[in-house]
């Protein structure tokens, strides 16, 4: 009987300190939908750009993705039309405001608020290939009642803007170009435009509503070489590709997207 | 065979073994199981049930009989792995009623063309209870004008009017409506809460005079603003007296600019008579570290 204590309490001992958790190795969530995993995701909304120094714009965005697996996936999310072309922004209102009123007196230095139109450019086009990555998901109840999965994903990659201008050929510019004896022809404005090339940064979030419908939000700051007020900035007189800086646009999505096929895997 | 019984006896019912058997679980300590519970043990895994099927005792066999206690001991620590610590819905991780929590915090302005203010301070927070809370918050304002401020001048003939914030402070009441986790990665369980404020205070703002002020020309002047504020954040919680935070506050108050007719020599305090009224709203992304007082709390209802 000694014996039988004496071997039998220290191998308990040691079997108590190695006690852990039935949980300890186990994943965070059992049993969980996967709602993204080798699924595809399209879907269509409208995005905005915020801040913009001229012109914001409201845009038809169409979002096409592929889920590689439940944390990573790859999309398309493109804002292919510009609804509104004319939103100024409220700088722009008090800008064109003081123009108007110096327009009254002029002094060849200042642009009339047509110029100034004339050489703004405009966001009318943006496509977004990007990598989705998917850290985070969970569940939240809204007011105790309606109970949505839900996750948030950071999203980076290349981004193409198409820049179009009020007056695509500067014609009511020639009024602020002349001809240099050194230079040739130079302008102090001419609106930068067409499609450039950047990089998308941001972070998303998809909210579902049952196993196949989501609503999804989107915000992404495309990076890219612009020129908006079209006008010299190095001050030389003449508006080239000295006067590009590098511009930070912030853009803010809200999709409508099924995910398909629209069974779900369930994970052990 | 009486001695052998009371010998496993004694092994089964060693204290340590007994108290190591119905401690609290360490580890996750939590996890969420969306559409299953586990499985309770069988109850022919017990110990228990194993010591009916000991062979006849004998010398010799002793040392095997404790041998099989050894591993009864270890099967009833694989069957007994305290099932009772997991519960279906696990209780918050973090209270924060009748606690007070320092926050400092940085934040950036988002909406101003012109002009960016970054911004330093804190907030010091009462939790009257775990959703309704009374604070104080108290800022310090750093400018910085942007590109296109500084190019309005070559490129439009223009100076926009523009006035700096200094400093502010304000009544903070908030409120949590919501309450959450998320898993991240699948590995960890993280608690997060959506906290809406609103309150009112004061800015101290100055102009930024149009004309530089050369020989003191053109003195700035300062302004002194009543400023109500709205606010929407999410906290998550590291530890029991840590959290971080992210938000949003949308300040607005009616300031005073500098006029644009503005003579040279004017005083600074006839300028402000002559400035001009304009709404002005402030909104600023916050990002804050919360410490919690005390730093520890006791839950007062059972699991």
């Amino acid at each position: 009987m000694l014996v039988g204590c004496l071997v039998g309490i220290p191998v308990v001992t040691q079997a108590a300190q190695e006690r852990k958790s039935p949980l300890a190795d186990a994943p965070a969530i059992r049993k969980r939908f996967e709602l993204r995993a080798n699924r595809l995701e399209a879907g269509v909304g409208l995005t905005q750009t915020i801040g913009q120094d001229f012109y914001n714009a409201l845009m038809l965005n169409l979002r096409l993705g592929y889920h590689i697996t439940d944390w990573i996936g790859v999309s398309v999310s493109a804002g292919l039309l510009n609804v509104t072309p004319n939103w100024r922004s409220s700088f722009n209102d008090q800008l064109n405001t003081t123009l108007t009123a110096a327009a009254a007196t002029p002094d060849g230095k200042t642009p009339t608020p047509a110029n100034a139109a004339a050489a703004e450019n405009r966001i009318g086009m943006v496509i977004l290939p990007q990598v989705d990555l998917v850290p985070f998901t969970g569940k939240f109840s809204l007011f105790g009642k309606l109970f949505m999965n839900y996750d948030f994903y950071v999203l980076a990659g290349p981004a193409l803007v198409n820049l179009i201008s009020k007056t695509p050929t500067g014609a009511n510019l020639t009024t602020e170009c002349r001809t240099d004896p050194a230079f040739g022809s130079m302008c102090k404005a001419k609106p930068y435009t067409g499609m450039k090339f950047g990089g998308n940064v941001g972070f998303g979030m998809h909210a579902f509503v049952n196993n196949y419908f989501a609503i999804n939000v989107e915000a992404h700051n495309v990076i890219f070489k612009n020129n908006a007020a079209g006008r010299d900035v190095n001050g030389n007189g003449d508006v080239n590709s000295f006067d590009l800086q590098w511009t930070y646009n912030w853009m803010v999505g809200l999709n409508a997207v099924f995910f398909l096929p629209a069974h779900v895997k369930v994970s052990h | 065979m009486k001695r052998l019984a009371f010998g496993l006896f004694l092994v089964l019912g060693n204290p340590g073994f007994v108290s190591a058997a119905e401690a609290p679980a360490a580890g996750t300590g939590e996890t969420a199981d969306d559409n299953a519970t586990p499985a309770e043990p069988s109850a022919s895994e017990t110990p228990e049930a194993k010591t009916d099927e000991l062979p006849d005792l004998s010398d010799e066999v002793q040392e095997a009989a404790a041998q099989k206690g050894e591993a009864a001991a270890a099967e009833a620590n694989a069957s007994r792995r305290s099932w009772d610590d997991i519960v279906v819905v696990p209780r918050r991780s973090f209270l924060k009623g009748k606690r007070v929590e320092l926050a400092p915090f940085s934040a950036i302005s988002i909406n101003d063309t012109l002009i960016r203010h970054y911004s330093f301070g804190g907030d010091l927070t009462f939790y009257l209870t775990d959703v309704f809370s009374v604070g104080l918050e108290g800022q310090y304002f750093i400018k910085e004008r942007s590109e296109r401020e500084s190019l309005i001048g070559e490129q439009f003939n223009r100076a926009p009017t523009l006035n700096k914030f200094k400093y502010s402070t304000s009544l903070v009441f908030g409120y949590v409506p919501g309450y959450g986790k998320f898993g991240l990665f699948n590995k960890y369980i993280v608690h997060w809460d959506l906290t809406l404020n609103a309150g009112i205070g004061v800015i101290w703002t100055e102009t930024i005079t149009i004309h530089p002020n050369v020989d003191n020309k053109y003195p700035p002047f300062s302004n002194l603003d009543i400023m109500p504020h709205l606010g929407i954040s999410t906290r998550m919680f590291v530890a029991n007296w840590l959290a971080l935070s992210i938000g949003i506050r949308d300040y607005i108050f009616d300031d005073k600019f500098e006029s644009l007719n503005r003579p040279a020599g004017q005083s600074a305090a006839d300028a402000k008579k002559n400035g001009q009224f304009a709404l002005t709203e402030n909104i600023m992304v916050f990002g804050s570290i919360g410490f919690y007082l005390p730093p520890s709390f006791q839950y007062k209802t059972p699991r």
